[in-house]
């Protein structure tokens, strides 16, 4: 374990300094200037140049870089260029937002996904099966805008079940919290479910073939047991895989389930941020999504080690 | 005509005693007469300006204290230090944290008193403002002469301000007074005292703005009716009452939450869902949906809100006049109005809105649709068999919109256009800095005095003049309109700027824009005013 942790360790430079020199790089590359957006309306050049020269952004590429660079290796993540805000406190006030967002739609995606593809495994080459593919293939296909809208209409607008926009810290109001969270947690969630779904029922359709699994079925194990104790286990790597891969997707996806929600999470942030060039920010958030999904991989990989001892 | 609904509009003033009659202290008699007045004033362009739809049978009444309000707003603003911020939205942020020195009539837009009592000009360059007493900033800082001059120089002077330009006639502020101050012009300059009414006469604490340095725009300290109690950028703000505000019994609500959308149809999911009370600059395409919603007033108010586009007249093949007049009436504003405008704006051949004082009534329709003139504009220009243009856009789906129609439109009469829509920032720098687009379709949201507009877009210096071109006696035209102090010769001598637009074509008018709030009844006071920019500070809960 502490090998694997190490090892980690070891490739999360290289990863964080390609991540945030590309980022970097294709901000610089991208048209436009911040400082103009700065400036505001009627500037003058002088005025543009004061503000470039103010933030550095008149200084070569590289020495940028290495000026961000250096300071965020010291813990300086510096500030916003257009809000003036610490980058550090931005994302302190959005990262917990999505981060809420995306565990909700995860623990959907999860329970419905692993429920689906158990029903579809048990009863597969079944019409029970049939439906539930042809449900998970449109819930892949459904994207998550679209059904974000959908939900909105029909359970904020419609019946005043959920509200349709915002969201509450669960730390304040756990009860109003988990009501904001439902419809996103659904938009989001329902392309992971069918993902799992499909992933685990083609998984668990050869375990359930296996020669082991017959063998508990001939010493008369009952067929819940045998599936959810022991066809379940066999499916766990996979399973764990999948669901690892889930979580760096829904932080990508969250973008447009916030923005549909109105939410101010970490999607809103940085996309505001790239569409004004607002490098300190960008670059800031990568860091730290990066580290996230650095850490769920690593969560996964040991996951495997207490799934599968083989592993090693 | 113009229409405007006076319904679910106004509160009856509490506070007729307080000196001055600022935007805030209104009665419901002055609101129906406005309501009445813009009604009749609207000249012979046809408007179908969107009205209240419920709201004529909500009860006003005495305004009652206490409640909390949600606004729904798809325009966070860019900064809350007046001087920084670059948005033309920033203003409804702004408005319940500062008092401006001097206030404007709603309908009008006439200076009244604010924070300065008081005005004259002593000379065609010295402007003295009295300063109303026992005032103080929401830090306990004393509001006083050495406050205005901090806030005026530093809007003056800072490199990094906004208002620089809109200040660049100011030389120097003196203390005159116990409660007075003179500012010192380096030109005559008659917009000086309605540039007090918008953000460089929004005074902020200087002990914040020392303390707090750069970090000053999230911690704002005004002398208005709230004060901060979270700013989240782009997410949200919250306003607490301020307990010690100057206005005895104002403002009325406990606080003030707004809650800012990047998208437009989660604002209006908020306000549909009743999170959010009122929702300000609703889109045109919204008005009828929000309308079928129970218990929600929509309010149109005509406004400065003008689109239009920016011309390079240095550019070829947009530096021959003949091509610019010939797209001027290429563009069928009618039709524009009704596609773009779903029919709730007003076709416009100049920069201001019809029954404003810079209107000139004798050049409302110049710029009609004309395409056989078009065709021989472009004949006599030596472009027989058309011309080509490169258009520019804002990356909206309401400019993706615009300029489609246009483009449209432009063809139809020969004249191709190309259009780009980068992000904001890159399309200001591609037209105004790198000047490499004939024209820019956008908008102007207006000033408070008509000449800064006339200024900003047509003087040859300005930034958004991006072909630096200057047309015979615009110059003069713009020197008569700031340097006389007299409304009339002002008028004549913008609608000068107005005849020589339209025959230069410099900036090119296309639709005068209400301003649309939407408002559940149960809110009142809500007070539209012609400069686009909703204050809600004193709005109550009924």
């Amino acid at each position: 374990m502490r090998r694997l942790l190490l090892e980690r360790a070891v490739w999360l430079v290289p990863t964080l300094l390609l991540a945030t020199f590309g980022v970097f790089w294709l901000i610089h590359l991208a048209p436009g200037d911040p400082a103009i957006t700065l400036a505001g309306e009627n500037a003058t050049a002088r005025q543009i140049a004061a503000i470039r020269h103010e933030l550095g952004l008149d200084q070569p590429f590289l020495l940028q870089y290495w000026h961000w660079l250096t300071h965020a290796w010291r813990g300086n993540l510096g500030t916003s260029l257009n809000t003036r805000e610490g980058v550090a406190g931005a994302i302190g006030h959005a990262l917990p937002v999505t981060l809420q967002l995306v565990l909700g739609g995860l623990l959907l995606a999860a329970v419905l996904g692993t429920i689906a593809g158990i029903v579809s495994a048990r009863r597969a080459g079944t019409s029970t099966d049939a439906a539930v593919s042809t449900l998970a293939s449109a819930g892949a296909a459904i994207p998550s805008f679209w059904l974000g809208l959908v939900l909105i209409s029909m359970f904020a607008l419609g019946t005043h079940w959920f509200p349709a926009t915002g969201s509450v810290a669960l730390t304040s109001n756990p009860g109003q919290a988990l009501r904001h969270l439902v419809l996103p947690s659904i938009a989001l969630g329902v392309s992971g479910a069918a993902e799992i779904a499909r992933q685990l029922r083609a998984v668990l359709i050869d375990i359930l073939g296996s020669d082991h699994i017959r063998t508990l079925r001939a010493k008369g194990l009952s067929e819940r047991r045998i599936v959810w104790l022991h066809a379940l286990k066999g499916a766990a790597v996979p399973l764990m895989t999948i669901v690892g891969l889930q979580v760096s997707r829904f932080l990508g996806a969250a973008v447009v389930v916030e923005a549909v929600f109105g939410i101010s999470g970490i999607g809103s942030l940085v996309v505001g941020a790239a569409q004004n060039h607002d490098y300190p920010v960008v670059e800031g958030v990568v860091v730290v999504m990066a580290l996230i999904v650095i850490v769920v991989n690593f969560a996964v990989d040991v996951s495997y080690r207490i799934f599968d001892p083989r592993i090693r | 005509m113009r229409e405007y609904s006076a319904a679910h509009v106004g509160t009856p003033d509490q506070d007729d005693s307080q000196e001055g009659t600022g935007v805030r202290t209104r009665a419901v008699a002055l609101m129906l007469a406005a309501g009445l007045l813009l009604a009749g004033c609207g000249g012979s362009s046809k408007s179908s300006t969107t009205t209240s739809t419920s709201g004529a049978t909500q009860p006003t009444g005495t305004p009652r204290a206490g409640g909390e309000l949600t606004v729904a707003d798809p325009l966070p603003p860019t900064s809350l230090d007046p001087i920084l911020g670059t948005s033309g939205g920033d203003q409804m942020a702004l408005y319940p944290i500062y008092d401006r020195l001097i206030d404007f009539n709603p309908r009008t837009l006439d200076p009244e008193p604010g924070l300065a009592t008081a005005w004259r000009y002593t000379s065609p360059t010295t402007l003295v403002l009295t300063l109303r007493r026992g005032v103080a900033f929401q830090d306990g800082t004393p509001f006083n002469g050495a406050a205005v001059q901090f806030n005026l120089m530093r809007a003056a002077t800072l490199k990094t301000s906004v208002e620089a330009a809109d200040l660049a006639s100011l030389a120097s502020v003196t203390v005159t007074g116990p409660s007075q101050v003179t500012l010192h012009l380096k030109a005559p300059d008659a917009a000086m005292v309605l540039t007090l009414a918008d953000r460089a006469g929004m005074m902020s604490s200087p002990t914040a703005v020392k303390k707090l340095g750069a970090s000053y725009g999230n911690h704002p300290v005004g002398t208005g009716p709230y004060t901060v109690s979270q700013y989240v950028p782009n997410s949200k703000l919250v306003l607490n009452k301020n307990p010690h505000y100057w206005q005895a019994g104002k403002p009325y609500l406990k606080g003030i939450t707004f809650d800012y959308f990047t998208d437009q149809q989660t604002a209006n999911n908020a306000v549909k869902d009743d999170q959010a009370q009122v929702e300000l600059n609703v889109a045109l395409s919204d008005v009828s949906t929000l309308k079928a919603v129970s218990g929600l007033s929509v309010v149109s108010a005509p406004s400065l809100y003008i689109d239009g586009c920016y011309i390079n007249a240095a550019r070829p093949p947009l530096n021959n006049v003949l091509v610019r007049q010939a797209v001027a009436i290429a563009i069928n504003r009618t039709a524009l109005n009704q596609v773009f405008a779903f029919g709730q704006a007003t076709p416009a051949s100049q920069f201001y809105p019809s029954g404003y004082w810079a209107f000139d009534p004798a050049a409302a329709n110049t710029l009609a649709y004309n395409p056989t003139k078009v065709r021989s504009l472009l004949k006599q220009a030596g472009y027989p068999n058309g011309v080509t243009i490169k258009g520019l856009g804002y990356q909206t789906s309401a400019e993706a919109r615009l300029l489609q129609v246009i483009q449209q439109q432009l063809k139809n009469s020969d004249i191709n256009m190309t259009f780009s829509l980068p992000q904001v920032a890159t399309a200001a720098q591609d037209f105004f800095v790198s000047k490499t687009y004939n024209m820019i379709c956008s908008s102007w949201s207006g000033r408070p005095d008509p000449s800064q507009t006339a200024t900003q877009l047509m003087a040859s210096t300005s930034f958004y003049n991006a072909g630096a071109y200057s047309p015979p006696g615009m110059a003069a035209a713009l020197a008569a309109a700031a340097g006389d102090q007299s409304t009339p010769a002002r008028a004549d001598a913008l609608h000068t700027v107005t005849a020589l637009n339209q025959r230069y074509m410099v900036w090119l008018p296309l639709l005068n824009e209400p301003n649309v709030t939407a408002i559940y009844n149960k809110v009142h006071g809500l007070l539209p005013n012609l400069y686009g920019k909703v204050d809600v500070s004193f709005l109550w809960l009924g």
